[in-house]
């Protein structure tokens, strides 16, 4: 067991870990294509069905990942244990900010990889769709905005959302989606005509707010690492 | 007003050893990106001709708390390559006709415009940089170390925030603050490389290892930058 924290607990392995991934991200960006459908839904179920040939990085980059998280949590414990007396507040605490960080986005990518849903299509003015709830969702109104060069210079959907009875009106527009409940409505174009279309998105993130906490803390840290470690050699 | 960009480059070229001319070409390259933003009504960060204009800022931009300090003041060819490189990616921006096509409706919001400028003050960050590890590197004159940590950990943190504020603008424009896209991939690969570099210094690697690091590190945000874009087809393509 000894052995095992002091492997994990080195600082080479991190260099070795982040190396790893840098090349296996490297290739995957070689290898991904848009037909290959890693941004149509849920990832863990491409990764059960995508062939080998076009997954095997993604695969090598998650074992690699989770290495790293073991690396980063033991090396956070070994470093805070061993300076606790030494060093205090935010000098001591700044860069395990950062690793918590790190940590919670990688959380967010597996509760999203695991449990993110996409679903979208087209839908017209007037139109009712039913989500995976059962609350309805009416497309009460499209609007198109166009500008001197014949682009959409901005769109919208007056919406209806009705959940056991009760009514819920909101405006949808690029960057300003309508959460119902877990489900995030996204209008993603619109075209006039008789009636408008448009195409809507529904997305389920459940990573979305371990993302966010994972940023803030990311943020922090470096922020303080600044403050605390400026003109200094080292980062931790 | 594309004389404003040839009059910086001229400057930055020409008498950018000296730090009057370096500001003078900066403040040429901020007015042409001011008058730029005013004529369309947002920041001009959309388009080959306006991030690269934008990228050239930067690097001067960037560069500038550093050649004021007591190492660089004093050493007018190391002030000078910081004002050079940035000339040559405003010369490059010239190749391309500047768009005055309106912003498509995804684009327009706060989050877009932190995303990408604070994306471009940590390139700039990373190739002053690779600018000061080159001078490390061929020199034995005064250790430019410091300052290329300070660099680099500026630049990451910049680059960080870019990347929490392209999430969050993402997860409002595409229902997701993360999408599997050459960019994207290429986004975390630059910032982990910066880890991995930062790690490595803590760690107590050479100078000169740092040094080649840094320019590695140049390869690599120039790629992100400019190769993903031109090369590999992707939602971040100009």
């Amino acid at each position: 067991m000894k052995r095992l924290i002091r492997i994990f607990s080195s600082l080479d392995l991190s260099i070795a870990l982040i190396a790893g991934v840098l090349f296996l991200l490297a290739v995957g960006s070689f290898t991904i294509s848009e037909q290959s459908g890693l941004n149509d839904g849920n990832l863990s179920r491409w990764l059960q069905h995508a062939p080998l040939p076009l997954s095997w990085w993604l695969w090598g980059g998650i074992l690699l990942l989770a290495l790293l998280v073991v690396n980063t949590v033991v090396c956070s414990i070994d470093d805070v244990s061993g300076r606790l007396r030494r060093v205090s507040g935010v000098r001591l605490l700044a860069p395990h900010l950062v690793h918590a960080g790190f940590l919670l986005v990688i959380l967010a990518h597996l509760l999203s990889s695991l449990g993110g849903e996409k679903e979208g299509g087209e839908v017209y003015q007037g139109m009712t769709v039913r989500l995976p709830d059962a609350s309805l969702i009416r497309f009460d109104r499209i609007e198109v905005t166009t500008g001197p060069f014949g682009m959409a210079t901005d769109y919208s959907a007056s919406i209806t959302h009705t959940r056991a009875g009760e009514e819920t009106r909101a405006i949808i527009r690029p960057n300003h989606p309508y959460f119902a409940g877990r489900y995030g409505i996204y209008l993603k174009h619109a075209q006039g005509g008789s009636p408008p279309v448009a195409i809507v998105e529904m997305h389920v993130e459940p990573g979305s707010h371990a993302a966010l906490a994972g940023a803030i803390l990311f943020t922090t840290g470096t922020i303080l690492l600044l403050i605390v470690r400026r003109g200094k050699k080292g980062l931790g | 007003m594309k004389e404003l960009l040839l009059a910086a480059s001229a400057l930055h070229l020409f008498g950018g050893w000296k730090i009057p001319f370096f500001v003078a070409a900066l403040l040429c390259q901020v007015i042409y990106l001011c008058q730029r933003g005013v004529s369309l009504g947002r920041l001009p960060i959309v388009g080959p001709h306006d991030t690269i204009a934008f990228f050239g800022t930067s690097i001067a931009l960037m560069g500038l708390p550093f050649i004021l300090s007591p190492r660089l003041r004093h050493t007018p060819s190391r002030i000078w390559s910081i004002g050079g490189a940035s000339a040559l990616f405003t010369l490059f921006s010239l190749l391309f006709p500047p768009p005055f096509f309106p912003l498509p409706p995804v684009l327009k919001t706060l989050w877009f415009e932190f995303h990408v400028a604070l994306a471009f003050f940590a390139y700039g960050l990373f190739m002053v940089a690779a600018i000061l590890a080159a001078f490390d590197l061929s020199s034995k004159g005064v250790d430019l170390a410091p300052l290329q940590y300070r660099a680099v950990l500026v630049g990451f943190t910049f680059f960080s925030l870019s990347m929490v504020t392209g999430g969050i603008w993402g997860y409002y424009a595409w229902g997701t603050y993360w999408l599997w896209t050459p960019k994207e991939l290429w986004t975390s690969i630059l910032w982990l490389f910066y880890a991995l570099w930062l790690h490595l210094r803590l760690k107590g690697g050479t100078d000169t290892l740092c040094s080649w690091g840094a320019l590695l590190g140049a390869a690599v945000t120039l790629f992100t930058y400019l190769g993903v874009s031109m090369l590999m087809k992707s939602s971040h393509s100009f």
